[in-house]
């Protein structure tokens, strides 16, 4: 079990720098950055090209990608993003994803839809008793977790952080204080693109730079945001760090308990927000569906570690309504609902299948 | 840009972040010329915010965000004072400790543009005051002067009144 929560682990370091990078950028920008994705595979790329053709090592390239990356999503941010934020995110959506079709565009051509091949940079790996670790992937994760701490940290805790949730808030007033509203909103985006770069270059050693590498995990980097409550940074840390797959009942537990405490932090902004006094209610409602999904995975959770023989297809099923309930509020993106509904579905057809039903 | 030049602005709602604790709040406008007044001037002025200062900015009462809002952007350094309807839904007790701050900002050396619905407020602390009404200036006149202008107090949408302080 220590063995699959450590590859769990591992995986999740990836998940958790890519949604807190989109979680950046949606909190700050209201911007769906559909090209994610495709900017991660852009930092594994980079890495590769500069390795390839400039023999530039791994270790420079953890710096210099993630910066050459993050610079072209400025240049996407100036000319492109800029002119539509006044507009419903669902248009930054459509705006950002027109990059992710390369998959067919250069990158295949240039080396094959099976990946291009890059050497460990830290080969070799310890026995720890229940499992190998290999040396690199210890470093993944490790690396993984200080760049995410040092990212939220200072959004929770400086002057820089007060500026970007400031800005967030009302940004025409923190604007004629005297601050720089539009260049910090141009800054955050290069942020959140060199994030998903630096977590490609990490990647490129153990995940074979392909051009779908970034399409295989978008779908579940967009899930860990949208639990982790969109816009809030520590939640997507965590539940990009913390179980998925075959556990019901445990996911229904984090979620529901991140949706809550994030509820709780943003429900009173959700509600100044003019016109948009729906949600008020629907944060009532969703917190007390909240509530209820804690109550069914702690009960999960309970049984389960009680070893008391359980239906936990039953189990499943209840969280799966509970939460297509809560989801299916309007004022949510359908697109969130529908993608949602989607990874619920995936988790609860694994979680059956562990207990040996019928598929 | 406008606050650059040392204009300061204090928004009728107010404006407090409600993503900030009250000491972020104060701290957040930027210091865009010096001569502005040190954090502990601004407690010294604002007793009770510094009470508060961890709670969150919107967790307030509406007097107390509204010294909030006036205390930030004391901050700044900016030598004029844009104050949007400051006395907007106090209580009188409240309305009366708010004459009182600028009052004082006054002969500290503040100039300070007053927009108030308030007539009796406004006229009491006015070196100068302009009547508006449906966008046109209607009548102004000088110092605290109130017994011409009262029977119209009834028919104003609003006035506006300078006070100038000494410029240091």
């Amino acid at each position: 079990m220590f063995g699959q929560l450590l590859l769990g682990l591992i995986n999740g370091a990836f998940y958790a720098m890519l949604s807190l990078g989109l979680a950046v950028i949606f909190g700050m920008l209201n911007v769906i950055n559909f090209t994610h994705c495709a900017q991660y595979m852009m930092g594994a790329f980079a890495a590769w090209l500069m390795r390839t053709m400039l023999d530039i090592p791994f270790w420079a390239s953890l710096v210099l990608a993630p910066l050459i990356v993050g610079l072209f999503g400025v240049l996407i941010e100036k000319l492109l993003l800029k002119r539509i934020y006044h507009l419903d995110h669902l248009y930054g959506f459509l705006l950002t994803f027109w990059p992710r079709l390369d998959d067919r565009g250069p990158v295949p051509v240039e080396v094959g839809s099976s990946g291009a091949p890059y050497p460990n940079p830290i080969p070799g790996g310890t026995n720890l008793g229940f499992m190998f670790l290999p040396t690199y992937r210890g470093f993944v994760v490790i690396a993984a977790l200080v760049v995410c701490l040092a990212t939220w940290s200072p959004s929770s805790a400086t002057k820089l952080g007060a500026y970007l949730r400031a800005a967030t808030e009302n940004p025409t007033l923190v604007r004629a204080f005297g601050i720089n509203v539009p260049r910090l909103i141009t800054l955050t985006y290069g942020l959140g693109v060199a994030l998903a770069a630096l977590a490609g270059v990490l990647a490129a050693p153990i995940q074979q730079g392909s051009a779908l590498m970034g399409t295989n995990l978008v779908l579940v980097v967009f899930a860990v945001v949208v639990i982790g409550g969109m816009g809030s940074i520590m939640g997507s840390i965590v539940t990009g760090f913390g179980p998925r797959h075959r556990r019901g009942p445990d996911q229904g537990l984090l979620s529901a308990g991140l949706q809550y405490g994030d509820l709780r932090r943003h429900g009173h902004r959700a509600a100044d927000q003019a016109g948009r006094l729906v949600w008020a209610d629907q944060m009532t409602s969703q917190r007390n569906i909240g509530l209820l999904l804690l109550a069914v995975g702690a009960g999960g959770t309970v049984v389960r570690l009680s070893g008391i023989p359980d239906d936990g297809a039953v189990l499943c099923a209840v969280r799966l309504r509970l939460q297509s309930a809560c989801w299916a509020m309007p004022g949510l993106m359908s697109f969130g609902h529908a993608m949602f509904f989607g990874i619920s579905a995936y988790f609860f057809g694994s979680y059956r299948q562990g207990l040996g039903l019928a598929a | 840009m406008i606050a650059r030049e040392g204009i300061a602005y204090c928004p009728e709602e107010r404006g407090i972040f409600s993503s900030l604790n009250v000491e972020e709040n104060l701290l957040l406008p930027p210091v865009v010329k010096p001569g502005g007044l040190s954090l502990d001037e601004i407690y010294t002025l604002f007793p009770n915010l510094q009470e508060r200062r961890r709670s969150q900015g919107t967790k307030l009462s509406g007097g107390e965000q509204q010294m909030l809002a006036i205390g930030r952007i004391l901050r700044t350094g900016a030598t004029l004072l844009l104050l949007d309807e400051p006395t907007e839904g106090l209580a009188p007790v409240i309305v009366q400790r708010i004459g009182e701050i600028i009052l004082q900002l006054k002969t500290r050396g503040f100039t300070i543009l007053l927009v108030e619905q308030n007539f009796h407020f406004a006229t009491a602390i006015a070196d100068r005051h302009y009547v508006v009404e449906n966008g046109r200036v209607i009548g102004h006149d000088r110092g605290g002067r109130r017994g011409a202008g009262h029977g119209q107090a009834a028919n104003l949408s609003g006035s506006v009144e300078m006070t100038r302080g000494r410029h240091v």
